[in-house]
């Protein structure tokens, strides 16, 4: 690669590490289970970017680049998991969750109700309540067709309307630790 | 937004968002940044020597850019434990088109299915490394009433998705060569979609 290549490929990643390292970073942290898992992730994820810059929609990068985030957050769970398994045969675990932000008036039945749905119903709401991506768009995060998107949305909001509707007798908005973790994380309960 | 029974319950997750990408810690974002700079210009900087056997004038100016672009990030370079990610696997089990460059996913349509060498609805019974071994629930396609199957290493780059398989759990699976297809083609079990994997043969 000569000089005024890497120069142009440099901005090129420029350009697009400014403009989305912000929503890549929320977004892995409204999933990790821990601030630095989290930056991991996005540096992961821009990794690969640099690494795919050739590959990286020009129009509209944020899908594609929460794909990879994705991917990497998978990944991550995996290796995670295996450490979990080994330090529990040890007798010992290390790896201490770090607390979520404290104060926030979070809606707790909510994320309860959320937590009961399958890992992939939680994500498809977690991509429209908080990333706010339309189905198009989802459907390039999850590489499925957008009418894969519309069906298993209507389902996914029904499922999830339905707990929360269960739940609303005894709603109240404190004491979702635990749910909020296992649907931030990505875990069904 | 407003549904014809009610309000839409997503607006209460909406709501409920917690983490804004407006409310990034800046402190977190220039962790982020160290930790691409350092890749990007080890990056160059070795493909640079293979280029042309030796450490470059390039290189040099490629770390120079880069301090421009992340000039958040020079303070705090060390502070994170980055692995590079890991070469792109050759997959050839899974529903990737394209051979020598990115893997590219076949959308995910149940009207795939019939054309997958084993689709099936299946309980993990045993994990062994990467082997996985499955009691068959529903055999669609290629498989009798228990089959281990290979669970592959996904590229990240790979734009699919591939459960976390564990034992006892349920799940739609298919797979090439006794390697479990990624790519949305293997799933947790979800009973709807399950009706429409059935539906598919």
């Amino acid at each position: 690669m000569t000089a005024p290549q890497t120069s142009s490929r440099l901005a090129r990643f420029e350009q697009l590490f400014g403009e989305h390292q912000r929503a890549v970073l929320a977004y892995a942290l409204r999933r990790a289970p821990s601030t630095p898992d989290a930056e991991d992730a996005a540096a992961e994820t821009f990794t690969v970017a640099w690494r795919r810059l050739e590959d990286t929609p020009s129009d509209e990068p944020l899908p594609w680049l929460y794909a990879v985030c994705r991917r990497v957050l998978a990944n991550q769970r995996r290796g995670r998991s295996r450490r979990e398994r080994l330090a529990a045969a040890l007798g010992r675990l290390d790896d201490v969750p770090t607390p979520l932000r404290a104060g926030e008036d979070l809606d707790g039945p909510a994320f309860r109700a959320l937590g009961t749905l399958s890992p992939a119903d939680q994500e498809l709401l977690r991509l429209v309540a908080w990333e706010e991506l339309g189905n198009d768009e989802i459907a390039q995060v999850l590489g499925i067709s957008p009418n894969a998107v519309a069906i298993r949305l209507h389902r996914a909001r029904g499922r999830f309307a339905a707990v929360l509707k269960d739940s609303e007798p005894s709603r109240t908005s404190v004491e979702v630790r635990g749910t909020q973790r296992a649907a931030w994380n990505g875990e069904a309960q | 937004m407003s549904r014809r029974d009610g309000p839409d319950p997503i607006e209460r997750l909406r709501a409920g968002n917690p983490a804004r990408a407006a409310d990034v810690p800046d402190a977190s974002l220039a962790r982020v940044s160290a930790s691409v700079q350092e890749h990007i210009v080890t990056d160059i900087e070795r493909t640079s020597a293979a280029n042309l056997g030796r450490r470059t004038p390039l290189a040099v100016l490629a770390g120079s850019a880069l301090a421009g672009v992340f000039v958040l990030a020079v303070a705090s370079a060390a502070g994170i434990g980055f692995q590079p990610p890991a070469d792109d696997p050759a997959d050839p089990g899974n529903p990737a088109a394209g051979g020598g460059g990115m893997a590219m996913c076949l959308a995910y349509d149940p009207a795939n299915l019939p054309t997958m060498e084993v689709v099936f609805d299946g309980t993990v019974t045993a994990i062994n490394g990467d082997q996985v071994t499955f009691a068959v629930n529903e055999a669609w396609k290629g498989v009798g009433e228990s089959v281990t199957l290979t669970a592959p290493n996904v590229d990240i780059a790979l734009l699919g998705e591939m459960p976390d398989f564990e034992v006892g759990g349920r799940y739609l699976v298919t797979a090439a060569e006794s390697t479990i297809n990624a790519c949305n083609y293997t799933l947790d079990y979800d009973a709807d979609e399950a009706a429409d994997w059935a539906a598919a043969f």
